[in-house]
């Protein structure tokens, strides 16, 4: 369940990692829930709401401050996993890890 | 002088919470219709009731959201972000979204606010004074809202 515009890929080492159109493909917090939610094999809509994890648009605009400079990336974790969101060239890309170290938290899913 | 900071602190809540298209169409559609919503009705019923800018009509569908992403903005930024401002309740595991009630005045300036906007649909719902006849079997709720959008509206 991916919108157009988002290419998702699971890499051999268990990261999934999506790109998103730098023309018409999703924005930065729609790319980083569809990513997660691959990674994660669920719904986007099961994921708790992504805006009380971190704030949408700053996390927007770090991503673009901080593409700027080379593509530097931002990471934080979300949905008990680590997120790392970069900007380059315009395409936004999204690796999401869920490792056992990662996933293994606090709750977990019901 | 407290009172205006206050008012302040409203606009502030109000102007963040409404400045995106989605959220003032999420908020029009819970509040115009005083009932429960899931999001992917809500997400239908914002589509039902016009367009939202921007939308580049050229493009086919590019630049407006799939209904598919409007829900996923819904849940994980709009709602939780105009739950927040006290303009809707948005019980985020169950996905369900109720109007607001506790937070009058913040409501009022919401309305106030939106009642300026270019929609005339709207417009008709919120202005409880001349000519609405449209307005529906509810009646009007106080005039403390309504004499406080129609001086916003000057």
């Amino acid at each position: 369940m991916t919108p157009d515009g988002l290419a998702v890929e699971r890499r051999g080492d268990g990261r999934v990692e999506a790109v998103a159109d730098a023309d018409g493909g999703p924005g930065v917090t729609a790319a980083v829930c569809f990513t997660v939610a691959a990674a994660l094999d669920a719904d986007p809509l099961a994921l708790p709401p992504l805006a009380d994890a971190v704030a949408p648009d700053g996390l927007a605009s770090l991503v673009d401050a901080r593409g700027a400079d080379a593509g530097a990336a931002v990471r934080f974790r979300y949905a008990d996993c680590a997120v790392s969101v970069r900007r380059a060239d315009g395409a936004v890309t999204v690796t999401v890890d869920r490792s056992p170290a990662a996933s293994r938290g606090a709750g977990g899913e019901a | 002088m407290s009172s205006a900071a206050t008012l302040d602190r409203i606009d502030d809540r109000v102007f963040d919470a409404l400045s995106e298209p989605p959220r003032r169409s999420a908020f029009r559609v819970v509040a115009d219709r005083d009932e429960l919503f899931t999001v992917p009705r809500l997400a239908r019923a914002i589509r039902a009731a016009g367009p939202e800018p921007p939308g580049g009509e050229g493009g086919s569908d590019r630049g407006r959201l799939s209904l598919l992403q409007l829900r996923v903005a819904l849940h994980h930024v709009h709602l939780p972000k105009l739950d927040d401002a006290g303009l809707v309740s948005y019980d985020r595991s169950e996905r369900v979204v109720a109007p607001a009630y506790d937070d009058t005045a913040v409501l009022e300036r919401a309305r106030a606010v939106l009642s300026t906007d270019d929609d005339p649909r709207s417009d008709a719902a919120w202005t409880d004074g001349g000519g609405a006849a449209s307005a529906g079997d509810e009646p009007p709720p106080g005039d403390g809202r309504s004499r406080s959008a129609r001086r916003t509206g000057e």
